[in-house]
């Protein structure tokens, strides 16, 4: 199967990445590549496949108990903007 | 033209758990920004989430108040997509397996008839950060204290065909998670909000139309107004012959009005999948059945209850088990002063009264159940006159000092002794021979000067009742 | 004698008998790390918290305590591992400057055990590749000759033990990520069981298949180390509930007497080397003559795990890395039209092309249309995988193969093909795909110089069998250090 270039922006615009003309061919080419040989598992029976997913009890789960939480320095000391102990985004609508 | 409206609601309602659904920072609503989070809750690389027992519990009692299907087996998914709220890019929510399966609640439509809306299923997912505006640093500030807090999607079969059907499933749903305690509903807090899906169709005709969806409603005006204005929209846009977009709209907290979200060509693509830091996990029946023993009374069993064994009259319960803080408050009372229809009444035409004066939204008496069943009883048994028990609830309703040290203290006790009584009133009907005439000549409103004047003097502490009998046997002697 | 060529068990000894103090341990260390900078195994050098800890041990010491086996021995950790006052980088220009405010799990067992961890280990972005080569702060150097790749993604753990610059490392194995780099450094890598070794703190790059596990000069070196990292971590839902082995203590019989070793031919029909094949046929031959039965094994869909692996670990990562949007911590561009310019210039500015490739490819099979046909299909041929390998561990205790159809290539030899760079991974990723242990020892010298690996893989929670077995090969049969 090919990956076309349209797909490719679809994708980019699904991942938020940015790709030029000669990085998107290059790219198309590789998952192109890649695809095809993953492909191969079309070709497996496996419409008797024993589930092997592992099920957790109830019991695991977390009791509802309260624990400390960071300190805000803590919380936004990694921010590349930040200001009175909030995050700053850039404004969600224009 | 006429069109049939199709509309369905995805409720989404905060639990009320100590600690959030997928790490222990505490569930609070407000707090400095950023205080109530951990690695988990904000996302930083490395962090693992574990779910939380009791937010699972909730979500179960959830199910089994509307009569859903418990799933044997829950899978948690990540529901991908960006925005700054959501702090790992993805939430974790529920799709193929959720929790509860089905169910339904009964409302009553515009002519009064019942009816049946259908419920999809109930899921337990997270909630995200708050998001405020703030155009002086031309940017949007982040809070996640919010973030991770447990959230459960209540989604409607699109059963209801106006604004009021829509708004009397969300207070029936409202009614029902207040009472069940899992969430305490505030609408105005955010911990009660719904997206509405809305459609139109050629009255009669099977071919379902276009949809669109108004997210994050918070009031029940909100709802109605979204709708009804969803309504006259999409119904200009197919008489004009137009074609009805898909598309959403975001009531958005930051910047306080709705906007467009998205339209069907760039759809979003949530790509669901299992959390693989999140195994499935198992409900057994027996969780169930424990879950199930800590349900309570819901209104309907509520009102049956104060009917049938406390002879309330079907209207008085039904005002009084509209909110899920009078039970409460009338229970207790109860527990202390065992006369329901008395206290029930009282509450009915006097304190509702005052608590509509102070605060719509949030129905809470200040005054303690206790001091409460005290001064009725006061009142009930004669101790204190009318006049005096309306004034000191006006007081202890700021105070809440014990009302009986205050009757004790003023000596406020309603004097029963009839000759005491005699004597003044006697003295009040030489005083004002006018009146006298005024009541001989058939004017009742003279019986009440009397005890007025009475009340003044004794500055209210006088038995009206036997001060009234004793005018009457004079006067019509 | 060069103290840095040394076990940690030797080490150990010398601490407990006061033959060096702990101190001088980690000047040695950290002089060996310098002198041997240019193989740029490490991203972070913590001298002064290393010497500071060494202190502290050698004062407890001094005041007659008992300490546990790694207390005051250096250690590296992989560099998407959490630690406070260290970077965590993932060797992502994304994480260039992010400092974890919390420790992994497997830091806090490390510093309990008085482990003094002396550096953060390069590494593929984010876990990515085959080579060390993807790192965003220059190729890893392979010890054994620079001019080759160190494997990958533990390529700078792997190397760091082998360039004798500290005595043991962790490394994170998500298709082969311990065992490939310990095979071309010529070191003992343990990839365990699945939830075995929590994950919590280290950065995910597939959570379903992402394992911790330790790079060490010698086997029993490796017990030590599990012994220290494993255990039910109740904040980690992946987490096993298995209770703790003391593998130290209890795995070593020194025999391989009537050991069942499962040979599955789908492993070699597509083995092209020779000298691979030849050490691996070596080692059979070697565990027969010592009383093993060689017992032939049937895995038919062993040959779709690397399509399985890619599907899933891709689609997994693609979720992983979205929270790596430049407003909590990482890149942040500062030229962008709008809120989702942002996003996409401070993840393009900040990831890699192998990463990006791989996000790419998650969303993909994840993305409507395709999310059945790859992603729902390659977890039933998971499932398949799984039930071939419960089957054949019905017949036999190990199954035997090369840790990697070949020994160690040049720097820059692969970079350009993807695909040709991901089948590396052919014999390391269904061990991760069936969620089982593996461990790869060296088991001979190719004719360029440089090591051969032997995988040895396990049932689940088997890892004690596996250090018995590998333990008996590296005691009597091949070595890369000179025994005693």
């Amino acid at each position: 199967m090919e990956i076309t270039e349209k797909e490719i922006k679809h994708l980019a615009s699904l991942s938020r990445l940015q790709f030029n003309d000669e990085e998107m061919t290059k790219i198309a080419n590789d998952m192109s590549s890649i695809v095809n040989y993953v492909d191969q598992l079309q070709k497996v029976d496996t419409s008797n496949v024993k589930d092997n997913t592992t099920i957790r009890e109830f019991e695991e789960l977390r009791e509802d108990v309260v624990k400390d939480s960071l300190s805000n320095d803590e919380i936004v000391g990694n921010a590349p903007k930040k200001l009175n102990g909030y995050f700053i985004a850039p404004t969600v609508v224009e | 033209m006429e069109y049939d409206v199709v509309i369905g609601l995805e409720v989404h309602s905060e639990l009320k758990t100590n600690s959030k659904v997928f790490c222990s920072c505490k569930n609070e609503f407000g707090g400095e920004p950023n205080t109530h989070c951990c690695p988990v809750c904000i996302g930083l690389p490395g962090a693992l989430p574990i779910p939380n027992k009791e937010a699972v519990k909730m979500t179960i009692k959830a199910g089994l108040a509307v009569g859903s299907k418990i799933n044997d087996i829950a899978i948690f998914e990540r529901k991908n997509y960006f925005y700054p709220d959501l702090a790992k890019a993805y939430q974790i929510s529920q799709a193929v397996r959720p929790i509860c399966v089905g169910g339904g609640v009964e409302i009553e439509d515009a002519n009064g008839q019942k009816k049946f809306i259908r419920l999809n299923r109930i899921h337990l997912e997270e909630d995200a950060g708050k998001l405020i505006h703030n155009p002086k640093i031309g940017g949007t500030m982040i809070d996640y204290n919010r973030g991770g807090v447990p959230l459960i999607e209540i989604v409607s079969e699109a059963d209801m065909s106006s604004a009021e059907e829509a708004v009397a499933y969300l207070a029936k749903l409202r009614n029902i998670l207040q009472y069940i305690e899992v969430s305490d509903c505030k609408m105005e807090q955010g911990s009660l909000r719904c997206d509405v899906n809305i459609s139109l169709k050629p009255k009669g005709s099977s071919v379902l139309g276009v949809r669109a969806e108004m997210k994050n409603l918070n009031s029940f005006r909100s709802v109605t107004r979204a709708i009804e204005y969803e309504i006259k929209r999409q119904s200009r846009l197919l008489d004009e012959g137009e074609e009805v977009v898909q598309e959403t709209k975001r009531c958005d907290d930051a910047i306080n009005r709705s906007f467009s979200q998205r339209r069907k060509e760039d759809a979003q693509d949530y790509r669901y999948f299992p959390d693989p830091d999140l195994l499935p996990f198992r409900i057994e029946r027996s969780l169930v059945e424990e879950v199930k023993k800590t349900m309570p009374k819901l209104r309907e069993e509520k009102i049956r209850d104060y009917v049938d064994n406390l002879g309330l009259s079907e209207y008085d319960a039904s005002v009084l088990t509209n909110d899920l803080n009078l039970v409460k408050y009338f229970d207790k009372v109860i527990s202390y002063f065992n006369k329901p229809k008395f206290v029930c009444n009282f509450i009915l035409t006097t304190l509702l009264k005052k608590v509509k004066e102070e605060d719509e939204a949030d129905l809470v008496v200040p005054i303690s159940a206790e001091n409460f069943a005290n001064l009725l009883s006061m009142y009930e048994s004669g101790q204190i006159s009318q006049a005096i028990c309306r004034e000191l609830f006006d007081e202890i309703w700021e105070t809440n000092e014990d009302c009986k040290k205050l009757v004790e203290e003023r000596g406020l006790k309603q004097n029963n002794n009839e000759d005491e009584i005699k004597v003044m009133v006697e003295a009040l009907i030489n005083e004002f021979p006018q009146s006298v005439a005024d009541y001989k000549a058939g004017n009742t409103k003279a019986l009440s000067f009397f005890i007025g004047q009475l009340m003044k003097r004794t500055q209210g502490k006088a038995n009206a009742q036997i001060a009234s009998k004793l005018i009457k046997d004079i006067l019509d002697k | 004698m060069n103290i840095m060529n040394e076990t940690i068990e030797n080490v150990s000894t010398m601490l407990k008998n006061k033959q060096i103090s702990s101190v001088e341990l980690v000047k040695d260390s950290l002089s060996k790390i310098e002198a041997t900078k240019e193989l740029n195994t490490l991203h972070e050098v913590c001298s002064e918290s290393a010497l500071q800890k060494a202190q502290e041990i050698d004062d407890l010491r001094a005041k007659g305590q008992d300490l546990p086996i790694l207390a005051g021995v250096p250690i590296v950790i992989k560099d998407n591992i959490s630690m406070v006052g260290t970077f965590t980088t993932c060797s992502s220009k994304f994480l260039e400057n992010y400092k974890s405010p919390y420790n992994a799990t497997v830091v806090d067992k490390l510093l309990n055990a008085g482990a003094i961890i002396v550096g953060k280990a390069n590494m593929d972005e984010f876990a990515m590749g085959s080579s060390s080569e993807t790192c965003a702060f220059g190729p890893v150097h392979n010890p054994r000759n620079p001019e080759y790749v160190p494997g990958g993604s533990s390529g700078g753990s792997a190397g760091t033990v082998a360039g004798n610059q500290c005595f043991a490392s962790l490394g994170t194995d998500t298709g082969g990520s311990i065992r490939q780099p310990s095979s071309f450094c010529g070191v003992v890598g343990l990839k365990p069981t699945y939830g075995l070794v929590s994950r919590y703190g280290v950065v995910a790059f597939a959570s379903s298949l992402d394992q911790v596990g330790p790079i060490t000069k010698s086997v029993r070196d490796s017990a030590i180390m599990l012994d220290t990292i494993a255990g039910y971590d109740a904040n980690e839902f992946t987490s096993a509930k298995h209770s703790t082995e003391h593998y130290y203590e209890n795995s070593f019989k020194n025999s391989v007497k009537g050991m069942k070793i499962g040979f599955a031919k789908e492993f070699f029909e597509s083995l092209q080397n020779q000298e691979v094949l030849q050490s691996v046929m070596n080692a059979i031959d070697f565990f027969k003559s010592n009383g093993a039965e060689i017992v032939d094994i049937k895995l038919p869909h062993i040959n779709d795990a690397l399509a399985v692996y890619y599907v899933l670990s891709s689609a997994e990562a693609a979720s992983n890395l979205a929270r790596f949007d430049g407003i909590k911590y990482g890149v942040a561009t500062t030229e962008y039209k709008d809120l989702i310019d942002f996003y996409v210039q401070s993840r393009t500015q900040g990831f890699g092309k192998e990463v990006k490739r791989r996000i790419m490819l998650g969303n993909f099979v994840l993305s409507s249309g395709y999310f059945d046909a790859y992603y729902n299909k390659a977890k039933a041929v998971q499932n398949l995988i799984i039930n071939e390998f419960t089957d054949a561990f019905k017949q036999c205790d190990v199954i035997i193969s090369p840790t990697t159809p070949s020994p160690a290539f040049k720097i820059g030899e692969k970079v350009d093909n993807p695909l040709e760079m991901y089948l590396n991974d052919i014999y390391t990723v269904p061990v991760n795909i069936a969620r089982l242990p593996a461990m790869s020892i060296p088991c001979g010298v190719a004719s360029n110089g440089l090591p051969l690996g032997l995988q040895l893989i396990g049932n689940r929670f088997s890892e004690s069998t596996l250090f018995n077995i590998s333990d008996y090969f590296e005691k009597n049969c091949f070595s890369l250090r000179e025994v005693k």
